[in-house]
């Protein structure tokens, strides 16, 4: 029958044919959540992860003689 | 049945120790809880506006109670991992606390957003029926969904000796509540797994992995928003890290020192040397902080389209907040403060400082 025009008008648009071959321009569909950048973003935060978890293992490391003290006097 | 329920709720009492800062403390929170559900109720029933949602702005209250809770739970599990995880064994002693408080924390982060989303119900329904796996918010919520799993076994396991030996001190029902919540049946496995805290550790690694890559989810989440060109980037995804990991420390610090004074204990040697560290580990994590405040600032005001919102927190509306809250008494102020104290740590082990001076310094750190 025909397609409801997008912009909440509630008309009902028939076409004889597709609207590109009309000459009507229409915009470019929209590829939703493959944008390279949303990936280069959580990649960042990941790297940011990876580094945070190295940061702890050095703070644990260079603090060895303070562990080997606190484990001293527990013991 | 009535003397058995008055003579437990005296059994309740007697361990709050029937006194008066209890009663008004336990009154306030009931009080506020009160209103909160009163609030979420009213937003499910008639309106989200409650929680000043609009068309405008539509991440508000909810979202930044969300988010303030779930980067103190992130950070929380961040500290203690190292006792369990990393093997810092002095990090061992706010283990408990700093998981329970995790685990709080979390639960509490997840209905703040539950209570945003207006129809919780769909979410939890539809993110298993139609998961979009390229959408970072489905990511967060299953990610936030197995670190909830993770954090609240870690408790458990960190509790267990405790339910043990309440479970044998008393007697009848408590007898046995005590050692359902403890499973004491597990006492009968080989005691590699619990005893030598080797579950532990790979349970608290669990945590801490998922965690952090909830977090740093939440913190893409944000960066994605090309519609909000203050977030987006990959700047919110580090700094959610990075921020996570001084609330963690300002949270254990703080009710730390808190319950010893309410308990009206002394705080143990180890322990206090402990609190002063994480003063030291706090000031230089506020420190780097203030650094990356400083840069997304700068940077901002060189890039077109971050200006605007730039200057609304720099000289517009939101500079009170900004400049009083955030840069003074969040992060300028407390860092000199624990810098005195970390320095003061060492003349206190030399025996240049008294105990009334090093709690004092306590009460100084927990203050910030």
């Amino acid at each position: 029958m025909g397609l409801k025009e997008a912009g909440g008008t509630d008309m009902l648009t028939i076409l004889p044919s597709q609207p590109e071959d009309l000459g009507l321009i229409t915009p470019p569909q929209k590829v939703i959540n493959q944008n390279p950048d949303k990936l280069r973003i959580t990649g960042t935060g990941f790297m940011g992860a990876s580094v945070l978890a190295g940061l702890m293992y050095t703070y644990a490391t260079l603090t060895q003689e303070k562990e080997k003290k606190h484990r001293d006097n527990a013991g | 049945m009535t003397t058995r329920v008055k003579k437990y709720f005296d059994i309740i009492l007697n361990h709050m120790e029937r006194s008066s800062t209890f009663y008004v403390w336990v009154s306030i929170l009931v009080v506020v809880a009160g209103l909160a559900l009163y609030a979420i109720l009213m937003s499910l029933i008639y309106s989200l506006e409650i929680f000043e949602f609009s068309i405008h702005v539509i991440w508000v209250t909810m979202v930044s109670n969300y988010v303030f809770l779930v980067v103190s739970s992130t950070g929380l599990c961040i500290v203690t991992s190292l006792g369990h995880v990393f093997g810092m064994q002095r990090y061992e002693q706010v283990a408990k606390r700093g998981v329970f408080l995790a685990l709080v924390t979390i639960i509490f982060g997840m209905i703040s957003i539950g209570a945003h989303l207006g129809h919780p119900e769909r979410a939890m329904i539809f993110n298993l029926l139609t998961p979009n796996f390229y959408s970072a918010m489905w990511w967060m919520g299953a990610l936030y969904t197995f670190y909830i799993v993770f954090i609240a076994i870690e408790f458990w396991l960190l509790a267990r000796d405790d339910l043990n030996e309440r479970s044998e001190q008393s007697a009848g029902l408590g007898k046995n509540i005590y050692s359902l919540l403890a499973i004491k049946k597990l006492d009968k496995l080989p005691d590699t797994m619990l005893k030598n805290h080797k579950l532990l550790k790979s349970v608290g690694a669990a945590a801490l992995i998922s965690g952090l890559s909830a977090h740093n989810t939440l913190g893409a989440l944000f960066g994605h928003v090309e519609a909000r060109a203050l977030w987006h980037g990959s700047y919110y995804p580090i700094y959610f890290l990075l921020s996570a990991s001084f609330c963690g420390y300002a949270w254990l610090l703080a009710v730390s020192i808190a319950t010893y004074k309410i308990k009206k204990e002394g705080i143990p040697e180890d322990y206090k040397s402990l609190i002063f560290e994480m003063a030291q580990v706090l000031a230089l994590l506020l420190g780097a902080g203030l650094l990356f405040t400083a840069y997304k600032m700068s940077f901002g005001l060189f890039t077109p389209e971050k200006v605007k919102p730039i200057l609304l927190f720099l000289k517009g509306p939101f500079s009170p907040a900004f400049w009083l809250f955030e840069i003074a008494i969040g992060t300028v102020l407390p860092i000199p403060i624990l810098l005195v104290a970390a320095k003061q740590k060492n003349s206190w082990r030399a025996g240049r400082l008294d105990h009334g001076s090093a709690g004092r310094l306590c009460n100084a750190i927990q203050l910030w």
